[in-house]
This record gives C-alpha cells, structure tokens and sequence, in this order.
C-alpha cells in the first residue's frame, strides 16, 4: 500500500509547498552533483575530433581514392569513441543525458560547432596549401577547444541541470550528420 | 483564490521523481529508487500511476548486462510539472 503522503489530496499549506519544492530541487540537485564522466572523457574527445579534423582536412586535398579512406578512416575514430564514452557515461551512472551527447559529444553548442568549423577550414586551406604543420596546429587547436567547450558545459550543467539536460531532438541530429557527411563527401569528389 | 495544484503530483515522493527527471533525459529504475531512498515496491507504483497520466513513460532496457526499466519524462509531465510548480509559488507568494 502506498503511504498516505503519496495520494494526498488535501489543501496544502504555504509552508508545506515550499518545503516540497526545496525538498525535490535539493533531489535533483543531488542527483546531477552525483553523476560521473567516465575517465579521460573530455581529453578522448577532443583527441577524436582533433584526429577527425586533421583526417579529414587532408583526406580532402588529397582528392583521391586514399582521401576518401583517410577521411572515413578520421570519422570512424571519433565515432568509436564517442559511443564508446556515452555507453561507459551510461553504465557508470545509469542515466542518459542528451545534453551531453549532443552538446558536448556531438558539439551542438555554439563555441564547440564555430571552433569545429574554423578549425576545419583552417585545416583544409592548409592541406590544399601543403602545410602539414598547419593543418597539425588547426586540428590540435580545433580538438582542445572543443574539449573545453565541453568541460564548460559540464560545468553549467550542474549548476542548473534542468536548463541543460536536454539535447536536441534526434531528427534534428540526424540530418545534421547526413548534411555533414554529404557535404565532406561533395567536397572529397570535387 | 488556490492555485491550481494537480492532485498527482501533491505527493512529495512524485514531486520529487518528476523533478529529479528534468534532470537527465532518461533514468535507469535503480538510480532512481537509491536517490529517492524507497523500495522498489513504491517506486513501482508510483510510476505506473504517473504513467497511467502519461506523466512519465518506461521502456525496457539493459543495464551492466541485466535487463532494467528507463524512465523519462514525457512532454505533458514537464507541462504538468512546470504548471504544479508554478501552482506552489503562487501558493507560497500568497502569504509573503
């Protein structure tokens, strides 16, 4: 049987109901303070995203059927070990956290998508230009900031996890990768 | 006037459950009871009563190999939620 609190449906007091707000923030609070990212989580990531870009950036110039490998090859990499750390995430604190895949993992959040984007540009002119070295310093840049913009979400999100816990709709995400890959591949056949 | 309060939420337990899911997007059964510190019985029960309103949905899943329910909120449990809670401010504002 349930206890009594739990169907309750007499006239609630003022300071009943503000003890029950505190008392369910105070819950959530204590539930996002107690999640855990995996190890290496931040570092891994942007070391990924670091080998995607740099990959890709040079897979591009190529122009060939190599290229296309080394690029596939980059995106595969990031793609392991994004659902590799999300899956670890899952199982170490038994909770999805869209914000986090999408936000974080997959760089919707404005600072990790512009410096994803300048950074690959960057990376592309200077393999097209034959500046290995150039195309090295983008895609390293490109994967610490990205790896930064993703520790300060983190941060944001635990100070208010409710404004934060929400990712964007899988439909939206969907279209956003085939609109990348179709866009890198237009780019590699061209 | 009293605010509008939804008689499924006045429950502290479910208040809390609900809010406790507006911080992630999914919840495996076992990470919510040992937060909520109730047994699985009354978790239980409580969700299926907050999924009778379409409050909450569960699926079946697998967690650390063993088979497990995931909990989320739904779209009108947020709306529900939000609406209770702004319901209790108003309450709470009344006499300060």
């Amino acid at each position: 049987m349930l206890s009594n609190m739990e169907s309750s449906e007499r006239p609630i007091d003022p300071s009943e109901a503000q003890a029950a707000i505190a008392d369910a923030e105070s819950a959530r609070t204590r539930l996002a303070s107690s999640l855990r990212l995996p190890s290496f989580f931040f570092s891994s990531i942007g070391a990924a995203i670091a080998v995607q870009i740099g990959t890709g950036a040079t897979g591009i110039a190529d122009q060939g059927t190599w290229g296309m490998v080394v690029l596939a090859g980059g995106v595969l990499v990031f793609v392991l070990v994004a659902v590799v750390q999300l899956a670890r995430f899952r199982r170490l604190n038994g909770v999805w956290l869209g914000g986090l895949a999408s936000q974080v993992v997959l760089g919707t959040a404005g600072l990790a998508s512009l410096t994803y984007a300048a950074a690959f540009g960057a990376a592309t002119w200077a393999a097209f230009a034959g500046a290995e070295w150039l195309t090295l310093i983008a895609a390293v840049a490109g994967g610490a900031i990205y790896a930064w913009a993703g520790r300060r979400w983190w941060h944001s999100y635990q100070g208010a996890p409710a404004e934060h816990s929400r990712g964007e709709q899988t439909v939206i995400l969907v279209a956003a990768v085939v609109l990348a890959l179709a866009l890198l591949i237009v780019v590699a056949l061209r | 006037m009293t605010p509008d309060l939804d008689p499924i939420l006045q429950a502290p337990a479910r208040l809390k459950l609900m809010t406790m899911l507006t911080a992630v997007s999914e919840a495996e059964f076992a990470t919510l009871r040992d937060n909520l510190a109730v047994s699985d019985s009354v978790l239980s029960k409580h969700v299926s009563a907050l999924a009778a309103d379409e409050y909450v949905c569960s699926r079946k899943g697998m967690h650390a190999g063993r088979r497990t329910t995931w909990i989320s909120l739904t779209p009108a449990g947020r709306a529900a939620l939000r609406s209770h809670v702004a319901a209790l401010r108003e309450l709470i504002a009344g006499v300060e």
